[in-house]
């Protein structure tokens, strides 16, 4: 939902692209979609853009509508069976995995790469004598 | 003794540091974007922007944001303020956006403000957005503070040597890492002037490599704490990039 919401605040006119090459002006306002996105969330969780975001999330990485009639059809037709090897027709599923980043803890993580340089530094001072 | 210990592990893994030193003193940076003074029990935010809701003017420019931005500020300042009680708040300027919109500070919100500053000591310091703030806030206002040599104030001073801790610029580090860059609010400091991140929830964001911070560091000794979702990450100045 997160995801669909930019989309969503842009043909609204919430928020501007920024093309390539636009120039910034001095005072202009940096608004990240995600500010909005949680201020909604937090007083006006039936803003009409939110719901406008759920309906596109709905439909657009996985179209909920179908895959609740397919479970629908499927209801009492299904044998599960836990197999030893990775079946053919889930091999493109598999290859999906891993192809979705989750982007808070991602940067979180080269945050803490960064910061371990500087330690290194630190103590790479230290060894030369230079602290 | 406790030197001795330290000497007999070096293989003990360094872990992060948690605080800055300003001038010698430890300050400790909250992931919240305020800064603790242990030693003085002191808790600093910079840049609170409250009231005139940011939301409602810019949408007399034509930018339509929801206008939820002072009671955001409002909790999230309650939520650092439960959590470190310190005996002393200081507000370092420009926490309100216009000195006459203080006034227009919702009824809920100025009750909120009031009771956060019960039980402590509380500082406004004037910047230049609010120069003239109304009595009925509470608390003392003043133009500096200066606390064991270091002093606190809205914009920084263009004395090179300062000991000082200012707001503000609001200021924004940016980093490239394995493809991905990442730009986040951080506190900039050489060691002796520190520069405070802005607290408020729509403030925007410089990069700290604008000429606006100018000479106002020594470069190779820049830091950029980037604040993270639960930890203010130390980065060093040399791997910042300008927007």
């Amino acid at each position: 939902m997160k995801r669909s919401f930019p989309v969503c605040a842009i043909i609204s006119g919430l928020i501007e692209r920024r093309h390539p090459g636009q120039e910034k002006t001095g005072r202009q306002m940096t608004v990240s979609s995600d500010l909005i996105y949680h201020a909604l969330r937090q007083n006006e969780p039936d803003h009409i853009l939110l719901r406008a975001a759920f309906a596109d999330a709905a439909t657009g990485l996985i179209d909920v509508g179908r895959l609740n009639q397919f479970l629908q059809r499927i209801r009492g037709r299904i044998r599960h069976i836990a197999l030893s090897q990775v079946s053919p027709l889930a091999v493109p599923v598999m290859l999906e995995i891993g192809r979705e980043s989750v982007p808070g803890e991602a940067s979180e993580t080269l945050l803490r790469e960064a910061a371990e340089e500087l330690i290194a530094e630190a103590l790479s001072g230290h060894a030369q004598g230079k602290v | 003794m406790l030197k001795a210990k330290f000497d007999l592990m070096p293989e003990s893994a360094p872990s992060l540091r948690s605080h800055i030193l300003v001038s010698n003193h430890e300050m400790r940076p909250l992931a919240a974007g305020a800064l603790y003074w242990e030693a003085e029990d002191t808790l600093l935010v910079a840049d609170l922007h409250l009231d005139l809701e940011k939301g409602a003017a810019f949408a007399a420019l034509g930018m339509l944001l929801p206008p939820y931005d002072t009671r955001t500020t409002l909790e999230r300042l309650h939520k650092v303020i439960r959590a470190v009680t310190p005996s002393r708040v200081v507000a370092l300027g420009d926490s309100f956006h216009r000195s006459h919109l203080a006034e227009s500070l919702a009824e809920d919100d100025l009750a909120m403000l009031i009771r956060l500053q019960q039980g402590r000591e509380w500082y406004w310091i004037c910047g230049n957005h609010d120069p003239h703030l109304p009595t009925w806030i509470g608390g003392r206002v003043c133009t500096t503070l200066t606390i064991c040599g270091v002093t606190l104030r809205d914009e920084p001073s263009q004395n090179g040597s300062a000991r000082e801790i200012a707001g503000h610029l609001h200021p924004m580090a940016r980093i490239a890492r394995r493809g991905s860059v990442i730009r986040r609010r951080c506190f900039a400091t050489d060691g002796n002037r520190l520069i405070m991140p802005a607290f408020g929830a729509y403030a925007g964001g410089l990069n700290v490599l604008d000429e606006a911070f100018g000479s106002l560091f020594l470069r190779n000794r820049l830091e950029a704490w980037m604040m993270g979702r639960a930890d203010v990450y130390p980065v060093l100045g040399s791997l910042l990039l300008p927007d």
